[in-house]
């Protein structure tokens, strides 16, 4: 995530222009984000517009502009593991955005094929992951934010990429 | 070193989260058992390999137009709250600028004119009783208040209880 810190500061002091920009800057990134955690396209779009409000009504209150990639990726991650919580989602992947496939290069072929993994593991199991190596928290963080002691981190995390490994190698 | 606690521990040992001697006996393992080692490269490039597919995730195209229709949905919220504040605001603060109007002053007055005529009868009218009776006529009512306050009360903790019930 870069960090345009004049871009924030304009949007905490009310500037619309700036908080619009700040929207086409993130969308990606939350999208993203939200996608890989609830691997639903709807839920991740509701998610991306439920973390945008939250950080329309809040970003007033950030006190170190240097602080809002954490703070952003915070509300991300409360959004979503608050989703996840709510609801059972559907086990069933979203197939639709993967149709794209036959006509893509071997890489893409490869992302799409990983996607698709991911979305076969457990939703704890997918969480874990998400957290680690894509959102970046640290063994600790991930315990204090779910709530697990640091050794249930440490054997999800690796039965989740085993169980990965083991989907891909079918 | 076997395998079997080896595998176990190969996140770990991946993510730097292990103390010094437990990384060294994995390395150490590695070093001599190629099943092993091929785990850990499949992990290894498995973690990079979920940020690029992530990273690729495709954007629905109307995602940015929703967010802002959801903002501006809020904006519009919140300037009708604005006005309702105002409304209120000024609902209340009326009967404070309502004694700056000459007509509610002269009621006003008229008000406090008839109380305090009506004070000074009662007031004669006392003086023509015994002492006795008033102290009297003052005890009974007291008792009267608090009587009527218990009651009350009674009432009020009745209905609180009706409504856990329902
Ligand atoms: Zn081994």
């Amino acid at each position: 995530m870069e960090i345009d810190l004049r871009l924030i500061e304009q949007a905490q002091a009310g500037d619309q222009k700036a908080f619009t920009q700040l929207v086409l800057n993130y969308s990606g990134y939350v999208y993203r984000t939200a996608f890989a955690f609830l691997h639903n396209e709807s839920e991740a779009e509701d998610a991306s517009q439920e973390i945008f409000l939250k950080v329309y009504r809040s970003i007033h209150r950030l006190n170190d502009i240097h602080a809002f990639p954490a703070w952003l990726k915070k509300v991300i991650t409360t959004v979503c593991l608050d989703r996840m919580k709510g609801k059972q989602l559907d086990l069933v992947p979203d197939s639709n955005i993967e149709s794209v496939s036959t006509t893509t290069p071997d890489h893409w072929d490869r992302q799409i094929e990983l996607r698709e993994a991911l979305g076969k593991l457990s939703q704890e199991e997918r969480e874990i992951v998400v957290l680690y190596d894509w959102q970046g928290y640290s063994y600790q963080e991930i315990a204090t934010l779910l709530e697990i002691p640091l050794g249930t981190v440490k054997s999800r995390l690796h039965t989740a990429r085993m169980h990965l490994r083991t989907i891909l190698s079918d | 070193m076997e395998c079997l606690q080896c595998m176990e521990r190969l996140s770990e040992y991946l993510d730097g989260e292990l103390d010094a001697n437990k990384y060294r006996d994995i390395e150490v393992h590695l070093q001599c058992c190629p099943d092993c080692r091929k785990v850990m490269d499949d992990l290894a490039a498995l973690s990079k390999e979920i940020n690029l597919s992530i990273a690729s995730i495709p954007i629905p195209t109307n995602l940015t137009v929703r967010i802002f229709s959801a903002i501006e949905k809020e904006q519009h919220n919140t300037a009708k709250d604005i006005w309702l504040t105002s409304i209120l605001l000024a609902v209340f603060a009326s009967p404070v600028l309502l004694i700056f109007s000459r007509t509610f002053s002269s009621v006003f007055h008229l008000v406090y004119a008839t109380g305090s005529a009506f004070w000074r009868s009662l007031m004669t009218l006392v003086t023509l009783f015994s002492p006795w009776v008033t102290v009297t006529m003052g005890i009974i009512s007291l008792f009267l208040m608090v009587m009527g306050l218990y009651i009350i009360k009674t009432l009020l903790t009745k209905f609180e209880v009706n409504e856990v019930v329902l």
